[in-house]
C-alpha cells in the first residue's frame, strides 16, 4: 500500500473506490464529509487525496495516489469537503460521500476499521454491510414492482460463489446486496438483473483482493 | 499451567486462509515472499534516500543508526539492524512510498524491522522469514478479530503495540520456540505498550510515528528473549487484547488520533509544524 495511513489513507482510498463502483463511474461532482479524527488529521495523512483517488479507480497500492488531486482536476470533478461530526455513535474514521454523475446522486457512508479494513455502511439512507473482503452485488428496486424471487433466480443461475445475502428496506424501496468470493461477475447475468422491471439500479463492486500489489 | 498440543502458528494460518479463500498454502506462502521483499525494498529506499518528508521532520535517522560505531552501542548488531530497517521503512512511509502494512502503515516499520535483521544476522532461509510473517499473521488474526488496529479507535497501543506483539511471535517462531511461546512473547509485547497514545503532532504521521517504530522493535526482541528464557506474562494474550480495548474505552479522544493532546499539543510541536505545514 502506499501511505502514510492504512487507515486514513489505504482504507479512505478503498472507500472512495469502493462507492465510485457502486455509483458505477467516477463522479463529475463529490461532496466529502470527513468525521472524527478522519475530520482532524486529513491533511497529514493525506486522506482527501486517498478518497479522490479511489473515486477515480485507483486502488491502496497505486504509486499515483499522490497524483490523485492533480488528475481529478484534469478530469473537471467538482470536490467540495468538510470536517463533520455525524455522531458519536460512528467509527471515528467515518466518510460519507455524495457523489454525482448524469443526474444520477448516491449518498454512501463508509468507516476506515484499522490496517486498510472498511465498511461501507449506508447507501442512500439504507442501513448495510459491504466489508470489502468480498465483492457485493447491489440491486436497488421498488418493493411492490420487483420480487425478491426474481433475483434469487437469476443469482442461483450467477456461476460465481456466493457468500451471504442481506436484503434491506427503507419505506418502499429495497437494497438486495449478495456478497461474491470472485472479484468478477457474469456479465450477461448482471445486466438481466438489472434490466428487471423495477429495479432501479444495480451495481457490481469487485473486491481489492489484497493479493494485488 | 497447561501446554496445549498444536502445530505451529503458521500451519494453522495457512488452513485458515485455505478455508476461507481457497488459496492454497504454495500460493499464500509464495504471496507473504512477495511481501517480505516489499518490506526490504521500503528498508532499504527508505534509508538510503536523503530526501527529507514533506514537512522536513523525517529522513536521515536510518542511516545515522546504520553509520554509528556498533562496538560503541548497548544493542547487539541483530537489534541496531532491526532499528535501521524499522526506521528505514518508515521513512519511506512519510514519503508516500509503497510499504506493506504491518498491521498498519503507522507501524509499519517494526515487523519488517525484527523478521529482516533476524534472517540476515542468524542466516535463517526465505522459508524460515516467510513463518515468521505468518506467525505474526496469527497474531494480528486474534488482535482484529477481539480488538481493533485503529489509532483512532483506541490509541498507539493498537499500532505499534499490536505490530511488536507480531513481531515478538514472528521471531519466536523463527528461532524455534513452541507456538504457546510465541504467544507468550506477543503478550509480554503487548502487555508493556499498554495505555500509548496516539498524538502525532501536526496530524502526520511522521513524529512520534517513525522513532517510536525504532524503539517498538527493541521492544518485541526484547519480548522474545523474555519468552525464550522461561519468563511467562501472569495475563494470557487474548486477555491482555481484552485490557487494550478496556483501556481504549477510558481513553479521551485527545489521544486517540486527533492531534488534540499529548505531544501534539506541546510549545514545540505547534512551533514546528507551523512552520513545515505543506499548506502554508
Amino acid at each position: 500500500m502506499v501511505g502514510p495511513s492504512s487507515s486514513h489513507t489505504a482504507g479512505a482510498c478503498k472507500i472512495g473506490y469502493m462507492a465510485r463502483h457502486i455509483l458505477g463511474d467516477i463522479p463529475d461532482k463529490a461532496t466529502i464529509k470527513l468525521h472524527g479524527s478522519f475530520g482532524e488529521v486529513f491533511e497529514g495523512h493525506c486522506t482527501d487525496t486517498a478518497i479522490i483517488g479511489g473515486l477515480l479507480g485507483m486502488i491502496p497500492s497505486d504509486e499515483n495516489l499522490p497524483l490523485a488531486y492533480e488528475k481529478a482536476k484534469e478530469l473537471g470533478m467538482e470536490i467540495d469537503m468538510e470536517s463533520v461530526n455525524l455522531g458519536s455513535h460512528l467509527h471515528p474514521n467515518t466518510v460519507q460521500l455524495t457523489l454525482e454523475k448524469n443526474g444520477i446522486s448516491h449518498t454512501i457512508t463508509g468507516s476506515s476499521l484499522g490496517g486498510g479494513s472498511v465498511n461501507i455502511i449506508e447507501i442512500d439512507k439504507i442501513e448495510i454491510l459491504l466489508n470489502g473482503s468480498f465483492s457485493s452485488l447491489l440491486i436497488h428496486f421498488e418493493s411492490d414492482a420487483c420480487p425478491l424471487k426474481n433475483i434469487l433466480e437469476l443469482l442461483t443461475a450467477l456461476p460465481q460463489t456466493l457468500v451471504r445475502t442481506e436484503t434491506k428496506d427503507n419505506k418502499n424501496l429495497s437494497l438486495f446486496h449478495a456478497e461474491i468470493r470472485e472479484a468478477e461477475i457474469d456479465e450477461e447475468i448482471f445486466k438481466k438483473m438489472a434490466k428487471m422491471p423495477g429495479v432501479q439500479w444495480a451495481s457490481f463492486v469487485p473486491h481489492i483482493s489484497h493479493y494485488h500489489f | 499451567m497447561e501446554v496445549y498440543n498444536i502445530p505451529t502458528i503458521a500451519e494453522v494460518v495457512l488452513k485458515g486462509e485455505e478455508e476461507l479463500t481457497g488459496r492454497k498454502p504454495e500460493e499464500v506462502r509464495a504471496n507473504m515472499a512477495k511481501r517480505l521483499q516489499i518490506m526490504k525494498q521500503s528498508a532499504i529506499l527508505g534509508k538510503e534516500n536523503p530526501k527529507k518528508s514533506k514537512s522536513g521532520l523525517v529522513g536521515g535517522d536510518a542511516k545515522k543508526i546504520e553509520e554509528v560505531d556498533a562496538s560503541q552501542l548497548f544493542l547487539s548488531e541483530v537489534m541496531r539492524k532491526a532499528v535501521e530497517y524499522s526506521i528505514g521503512v518508515m521513512e519511506s512511509n512519510a514519503r508516500m512510498g509503497k510499504i506493506v502494512a504491518a498491521p498498519t502503515a503507522g507501524s509499519s516499520g517494526i515487523l519488517p524491522g525484527a523478521v529482516l535483521a533476524v534472517q540476515e544476522c542468524w542466516n535463517l532461509s526465505e522459508e524460515k522469514a516467510v513463518d515468521g510473517l505468518l506467525t505474526a499473521a496469527g497474531i494480528g488474526i486474534v488482535i482484529a478479530n477481539i480488538g481493533t488496529f485503529s489509532a483512532a479507535a483506541a490509541g498507539c497501543q493498537a499500532e505499534v503495540g499490536a505490530s511488536s506483539a507480531m513481531a515478538a511471535a514472528a521471531v519466536s517462531a523463527m528461532r524455534g520456540m513452541s507456538a504457546e511461546r510465541c504467544i507468550n512473547a506477543a503478550a509480554l509485547a503487548l502487555k508493556n505498550l499498554l495505555g500509548l497514545a496516539c498524538d502525532p503532532i501536526g496530524g502526520l504521521v511522521e513524529v512520534p510515528c517513525v522513532k517510536r517504530n525504532g524503539m517498538g522493535v527493541v521492544h518485541a526482541l526484547t519480548a522474545s528473549d523474555m519468552s525464550f528464557a522461561g519468563i511467562t506474562s501472569h495475563i494470557p494474550f487474548d486477555e491482555v487484547v481484552e485490557a487494550m480495548t478496556n483501556i481504549a474505552s477510558h481513553m479521551g479522544e485527545a489521544l486517540r488520533e486527533t492531534a488534540k493532546g499529548g505531544l501534539a499539543v506541546t510549545p514545540t510541536a505547534k512551533r514546528i509544524t507551523c512552520q513545515s505545514c505543506p499548506h502554508s
